[in-house]
């Protein structure tokens, strides 16, 4: 048994500082990036908003682990049950549509890549060219892609409703 | 009032000290009660007027924090709120969490 071997043990890994520091970041941001999750699950303008963060604040860190946890169900329950009983149906089609669009965009890069890196390292490249192959189509998809959908995204702002800023909102908060 | 086991705990954390002002993890943790069953609690109460709210500072902890949210009992809420209590202590599901003692 080399010291290879050895050094990829369970045992090793549990020690190495460096689970040491991801546990350590976990402690200390988790708990905020969860409340922050929480409270972004409910309208803008609620008060929840504030009431989850001011108490957040108040609680020493070894209580603010066990406090988000249980807000979860909270923001799950409340938050996105008053979100959907808001709800806007035609923004939150476009809403999604802009999104949906964005992630085909990154799938269309990454299978495009593939295909074209293919074609020109076999037909015009020889083999040792072939990263300057995929340098050439990453630059070339990219280019297609921001063209596509930024003409797909001007239309699709065109057409969904306008949204209220939330400095607007605030100045005249909903009825 | 329905009687539930959480709001039987609620209601006895409220009337352990029906004058002072409670805060959500606070009571949470009063109560034994989850906060996903404690803030809608609250919202019931403070809708049907038996709580008042607030914000206050809390600068013993954290200075510089932003303001908490706090809920009060109003004069219809401690009488309601007793009664229910009253009730709760007569009824044997609920024995044990209305008479529990609030530390």
């Amino acid at each position: 048994v080399g010291p290879t071997v050895l050094a990829n043990t369970g045992t090793d890994f549990l020690l190495s500082w460096k689970t040491f520091a991801i546990a350590g970041l976990a402690y200390r941001f988790g708990p905020s990036l969860v409340l922050r999750l929480v409270t972004s699950c409910y309208p803008r303008d609620s008060v929840r908003r504030d009431e989850l963060t001011g108490e957040f604040q108040a609680l020493h860190q070894w209580q603010r682990l066990r406090f988000v946890l249980e807000l979860v169900e909270l923001g799950v329950c409340e938050g996105l049950v008053v979100r959907w009983a808001n709800r806007d149906l035609k923004r939150l089609f476009f809403s999604l549509a802009t999104k949906v669009l964005l992630a085909a965009q990154f799938v269309v890069l990454a299978v495009g890549i593939n295909i074209v890196q293919l074609l020109l390292a076999s037909v015009i490249f020889e083999p040792e060219w072939a990263n300057g192959s995929m340098l050439l189509a990453v630059v070339v998809l990219t280019v297609c892609c921001y063209l596509v959908t930024g003409r797909v995204r001007r239309l699709v702002a065109a057409r969904s409703p306008k949204r209220q800023s939330t400095s607007s909102m605030r100045a005249n908060p909903p009825s | 009032m329905r009687l539930t086991h959480a709001s039987v705990a609620v209601a006895n954390a409220f009337m352990s000290e029906p004058w002072d002002d409670h805060y959500g993890y606070e009571l949470s943790r009063r109560a034994r009660v989850r906060s996903g069953v404690l803030y809608p609690i609250l919202e019931r109460w403070l809708q049907q007027g038996w709580l008042r709210d607030g914000w206050a500072d809390h600068p013993e902890q954290r200075p510089q924090g932003p303001p908490r949210r706090y809920y009060q009992l109003t004069d219809i809420g401690r009488r309601e709120l007793g009664q229910a209590l009253d009730v709760a202590r007569m009824d044997p599901r609920f024995g044990v969490i209305a008479w529990a003692p609030q530390y």
